[in-house]
């Protein structure tokens, strides 16, 4: 499966530069995708656009090509990824709700979610009596029952210590086996060790500037990238 | 579940103040009754034989009732009007275009005077119950309409990232996060209610707590006017605690 960006462009209102200009695109599925970038240069804003979130301007995002149907991308935000006068169980069972799903589905792959998620004991508790990790947990929970194609994360170990950073990025492997998961992230160290394939955004309007694998090599070719795209600013 | 037994413990503490502050209250009323011994001013003993007097003759208990079914008719009335109104108003742009500055406008006249005028249309019992229902809509409309214009952006993104339409956004995001402001304001719409209740059933005269106590003033029954000014005021106090305890519960859940 291929998420294909076409000639994005968009702008906030009352602002005079783009965030984005006839920006394009593709990644591809099954892997797990890291996009670099310093702070404000729309890496949220390109998550929200694909997220359906925000509208372009012009330009397009499809799935192989085809339109990105309800439940088919599920957006997990930096803060508030719940709903928090839901329980975890409704807040899984949400998107299943909103795409028309029977009530007797709907309760198999909640069930069958939160498990995988390792949270079903926490079906009937509200998000306020969970850990910052089990919070995303339950978020990605919230992507395995509503099947979603692309899973997008916005600094999703950000404010987490460091044993539940690395739980959640053995979640988050595991599900970038079946699925296009898109993680942005200043972390640049854990981006580059847990990463499939890193992407370094930059520029304004933003730009792709590189791409390459994560791992161990992976240090030094960001490295020349900083020094050509950010000088020592970074 | 030990954040919940504080709670509980907290409301008890508190409950305990306020029975202890009735208890001072009522031994201060005995004291003051007996040593200037004024006919206005009936001993507390006196009140209270007149309340079981009341109460055994079955008057009091049909007063309230007719007293309680006009506030409840008129604050469901008024619940049902202020929240979808209040809800038009924000979440539209025809409805803050055009309802907004109406509520807004129409808030502040003295809507009390409005009963002699109620009374031509609207016949002697529902003259009564509309006035308390537009004293009442007020309160709730604001407060909804309040809430409702800043629900947090990054919940409605949420929901809006599922596929949800406008009505799951109003369904999932608006209405749960505007219903403590909504609480808030029926709180504070029935402590009113109460009161206009006493103006329009003392208007025209037929039955409930009002009539009650304006009946027994002409009649210089005074221990009679208290026993009705009391059991008005616990009815009143009783809702109040009611929603606040609700208001309670719910808050406790959230945050």
């Amino acid at each position: 499966m291929k998420l294909y960006i076409e000639n994005l462009t968009f702008k906030y209102r009352g602002d005079s530069v783009y965030v984005l200009d006839s920006f394009s695109y593709t990644f591809e599925s099954p892997r797990l995708h890291v996009i670099l970038g310093p702070n404000g240069v729309g890496k949220t804003t390109l998550l929200k656009l694909i997220a359906g979130v925000l509208s372009p301007l012009k330009g397009s995002i499809t799935i192989d090509g085809g339109l990105i149907a309800k439940g088919s991308v599920t957006y997990v935000p930096q803060d508030n990824e719940l709903l928090p006068w839901l329980t975890v169980y409704t807040n899984v069972e949400l998107p299943l709700r909103i795409a028309g799903v029977n009530g007797g589905e709907r309760r198999q792959r909640v069930t069958e979610a939160l498990k995988t998620m390792g949270v079903l004991g926490y079906a009937n508790r509200y998000p306020k009596h969970l850990s910052g990790g089990e919070r995303k947990r339950v978020a990605l929970a919230r992507a395995l029952a509503s099947d979603s194609m692309i899973v997008l994360l916005d600094e999703p170990t950000a404010n987490l210590d460091p044993r539940s950073r690395e739980i959640l990025w053995g979640y988050l492997k595991s599900l970038a086996k079946g699925k296009l998961v898109l993680v942005v992230t200043h972390d640049v160290s854990e981006a580059l060790r847990e990463g499939d394939l890193i992407h370094v955004l930059a520029g304004r309007p933003a730009r792709i500037v590189d791409v390459f694998e994560g791992g161990e090599e992976a240090w030094s070719r960001l490295r020349q990238v900083i020094g050509v795209y950010y000088k020592s600013s970074w | 579940m030990e954040q919940a037994k504080a709670g509980y413990r907290r409301v008890l503490q508190e409950l305990l103040v306020v029975i202890a502050a009735l208890i001072l209250l009522v031994a201060l009323w005995y004291v003051v009754a007996v040593t200037y011994e004024k006919p206005y001013l009936p001993a507390p003993s006196q009140v209270v034989l007149e309340l079981r007097e009341s109460f055994t003759r079955g008057v009091l208990v049909e007063n309230a009732l007719i007293t309680l079914k006009r506030v409840v008719t008129a604050i469901l009335i008024a619940l049902i009007l202020g929240f979808s109104s209040g809800l038009l108003a924000s979440r539209t742009a025809a409805g803050s275009r055009v309802l907004r500055p109406i509520i807004l406008a129409t808030y502040p006249i003295p809507h009390v005077t409005l009963i002699p005028i109620l009374l031509w249309i609207l016949g002697v019992e529902w003259s009564k119950i509309a006035v308390i229902a537009i004293i009442t809509y007020y309160p709730i409309a604001l407060s909804t309409m309040e809430w409702a214009t800043r629900t947090p952006r990054e919940y409605e993104d949420l929901v809006k990232s599922m596929g949800g339409s406008r009505l799951h956004i109003i369904l999932y995001v608006v209405i749960p996060y505007i219903i403590p402001g909504l609480l808030t304001g029926l709180r504070i719409a029935t402590s009113t209610a109460y009161a206009v209740v006493f103006i329009a059933e003392s208007f025209v005269l037929t039955g409930g707590l009002g009539a009650l106590i304006e009946d027994s003033w002409h009649r210089f029954d005074y221990p009679a006017v208290y026993a009705y000014v009391i059991t008005l005021a616990t009815m009143g106090i009783t809702s109040y605690t009611i929603i606040w305890a609700l208001e309670k519960a719910y808050m406790r859940r959230l945050a």
